[in-house]
C-alpha cells in the first residue's frame, strides 16, 4: 500500500475529474443513437453548434482524464470551461435549431448528459454557489423542452423534476465526498501537529536526562572529589571535562540544525526500537560516511515507534518484529517486518489515520523521504522507511 | 484536547458524509416529493394504483434508511434493504 503523496482534497477531486470523463464516454455512447440521440438530432441542428455540444459533453471531459495526470489546476479551469459552455448551450439550442420541433418526438440529447456538469461544478468551484447548477437544471430541462419538443407539457415538467433530482444527487454525492476529503486533511494536519509536540516533548525529556546525567557524573562527582582532603592528580583533568560538559550544555549553537553521522542514527533507531519494543531484533549495516539531517532522523525514529506500535498491537502476541537499518553513501533506509497476522491494505478504513499520518505522511514531511507499508492477510507486514539524499 | 478524541471517537461514515446534514435531508425531501409527483402525474395511465403506491412507500423507506446514521461499514440487512427497494418497485 504506497500512498499518494498530496492532500485527499486533491485525490478526491482528481478521481472525479476522472470518473466525469469516463462517464462522459458512457453517457455519448447511450446517447448516440434512437430519436433523442445526437446522431439522429446532427441534421437538426446547425453544424457548428452540434460540434460545439459535442466537443463540451464528450471531447473536452475525456480529455480530463489526461490533463488532470498533467496539471490539477488546468483540469479544474478545463472543468470551469465544460460547465459554463455546458449551460450556455443548453441555453442555446432551440436558436440553433434548424427545425420548429425536433422529429419523432425526440427531447434535446444534450439534457441527457447533464449529471455531467452539475458533478463537475462541485470540483470547479470550491463554494456553495456550485449548488445552482444541479438546481437550474430543473427548470432549464423543463423550458428548452417545452420548446424543442413534440412532448407534452406534462412530460416536460416531469423530466425537468427528474433532471433537477438525478442532478442534486450526483452533485451532493461529489460535494459530500469532497468535504469529506476535508475533513480527512484536517484530521491528519491535526494528529500531525499532536505527532509534533509529542516528538518534542520526548527530545526535552531525554535532553533532560542528559543533563541529569551529566550534572550527577561529571560536576557533582568531581565536587565531591575536590572536597576530599587527598584529592588525586587527575582532579585538574576531570574538572577541565565537567566545565567541558557545562560549556557544551549552555552553548546556543547546539540548539541549531545540525546532522547526525551514520553511526548516530543507528544507535538513535536502536534506543528507539528498545524504547517502544525491547523484544524486537535489530540488524544494521553501515555502507557509507552519510550525513544525515536531524529532521530526516526524527521522522525516521518516530516512524519507525510508530511501526513498531502498530506491529506489537496488531500482529499478534507470538509474531516476531525485525527491524533492519541500512546506511548507504546516498540514502537511510529503516525496514520494519513482522510475521504476525497481516492485514488487507484495502479493508482498513480511511478513518484510521496511525499508518497514514504517523508513517506514510510523516516520512513524506521531509525533503525525500518515504515510508511504504504493505501486507496481506496471514503473511505479516512489511514497512520500509527510507531518507535519501535530494 | 479531550473534546477532539471523544469527537473522532464517535465519528461514522454517515457523519463523515454529511447524511445527517440538512441539505442531505433537504435532498431526501425533494426525492420523496418527485417521487409522489411521478406517481399522481401518471397514475390515470395505471389500471391497478396499490402497486404504485406500494413502491413509492419501499422507495421513501428505502432513501430514509440511507441518510440515517450508521455504521461503517454499512450494515448488511440495511444494505439488502436498500437494494430489494428499487428491485421490488420494479
Amino acid at each position: 500500500m504506497t500512498q499518494p503523496v498530496g492532500t485527499a482534497r486533491l485525490r478526491m477531486e482528481r478521481v472525479i475529474l476522472i470518473a466525469a470523463g469516463i462517464g462522459a464516454i458512457v453517457f455519448t455512447s447511450v446517447l448516440a443513437s434512437g430519436a433523442s440521440g445526437f446522431l439522429a438530432q446532427r441534421t437538426q441542428l446547425m453544424p457548428w453548434y452540434w460540434t460545439l455540444v459535442l466537443m463540451m459533453t464528450t471531447v473536452l471531459p475525456v480529455s480530463l482524464i489526461a490533463l488532470v495526470r498533467w496539471s490539477h489546476e488546468g483540469a479544474r479551469w478545463g472543468a470551469r470551461v465544460i460547465v459554463v459552455g455546458f449551460i450556455a448551450c443548453h441555453m442555446l439550442w432551440v436558436t440553433a435549431m434548424t427545425a420548429p420541433v425536433l422529429a419523432d418526438g425526440g427531447n434535446p440529447w444534450v439534457q441527457g448528459i447533464n449529471a455531467l456538469p452539475s458533478t463537475l461544478a462541485m470540483v470547479a468551484w470550491r463554494s456553495r454557489w456550485a449548488a445552482i447548477v444541479p438546481l437550474m437544471q430543473g427548470p432549464l430541462v423543463t423550458i428548452v423542452q417545452l420548446k424543442a419538443s413534440s412532448g407534452s407539457t406534462t412530460a416536460a415538467v416531469l423530466d425537468g423534476i427528474g433532471a433537477l433530482l438525478f442532478c442534486s444527487i450526483v452533485g451532493a454525492i461529489a460535494l459530500a465526498v469532497l468535504n469529506a476529503a476535508d475533513s480527512q486533511d484536517e484530521a491528519a494536519d491535526r494528529a500531525r501537529a499532536q505527532a509534533a509536540l509529542e516528538a518534542r516533548r520526548r527530545t526535552q525529556e531525554r535532553e533532560l536526562t542528559r543533563i541529569d546525567a551529566i550534572v550527577h557524573d561529571d560536576i557533582l562527582s568531581v565536587l565531591l572529589t575536590a572536597s576530599r582532603p587527598d584529592a588525586p592528580d587527575t582532579l585538574g583533568a576531570r574538572a577541565a571535562e565537567a566545565l567541558d560538559s557545562i560549556k557544551e550544555i549552555t552553548d546556543p549553537a547546539r540548539d541549531a540544525p545540525n546532522e547526525y553521522t551514520a553511526s548516530e542514527v543507528v544507535a538513535l533507531l536502536r534506543a528507539t526500537t528498545s524504547d517502544v519494543d525491547a523484544q524486537a531484533e535489530l540488524t544494521y549495516e553501515l555502507g557509507g560516511d552519510l550525513k544525515v539531517p536531524r529532521d530526516a532522523v526524527a521522522a525516521l525514529a518516530e516512524a519507525l515507534g510508530e511501526a513498531l506500535r502498530n506491529a506489537r498491537r496488531h500482529a499478534g502476541l507470538s509474531a516476531h518484529v525485525w527491524v533492519a537499518v541500512a546506511i548507504t553513501p546516498d540514502a537511510a533506509v529503516v525496514t520494519v517486518e513482522d510475521d504476525g497476522h497481516g492485514f488487507s491494505p484495502r479493508a482498513v478504513s480511511p478513518t484510521r489515520l496511525g499508518i497514514r499520518v504517523s508513517i506514510i505522511d510523516r516520512m513524506a514531511s521531509i525533503p525525500g523521504g518515504t515510508g511504504t507499508v504493505s501486507s496481506s492477510p496471514g503473511r505479516g507486514t512489511r514497512v520500509v522507511l527510507s531518507w535519501r539524499r535530494p | 484536547m479531550n473534546s477532539e478524541h471523544e469527537s473522532v471517537g464517535r465519528a461514522d461514515v454517515s457523519r463523515l458524509l454529511f447524511l445527517d446534514s440538512a441539505p442531505a435531508r433537504g435532498l431526501v425531501l425533494l426525492f420523496v416529493v418527485a417521487n409522489a409527483v411521478f406517481v399522481v402525474t401518471t397514475a390515470d395511465r395505471l389500471t391497478i394504483i396499490w402497486p404504485a403506491l406500494l413502491a413509492m412507500a419501499l422507495v421513501w423507506g428505502a432513501a430514509v434508511l440511507l441518510v440515517r446514521a450508521r455504521p461503517d461499514p454499512f450494515p448488511w440487512p440495511d444494505t439488502l434493504t436498500v437494494l430489494t427497494a428499487p428491485t421490488a418497485e420494479c
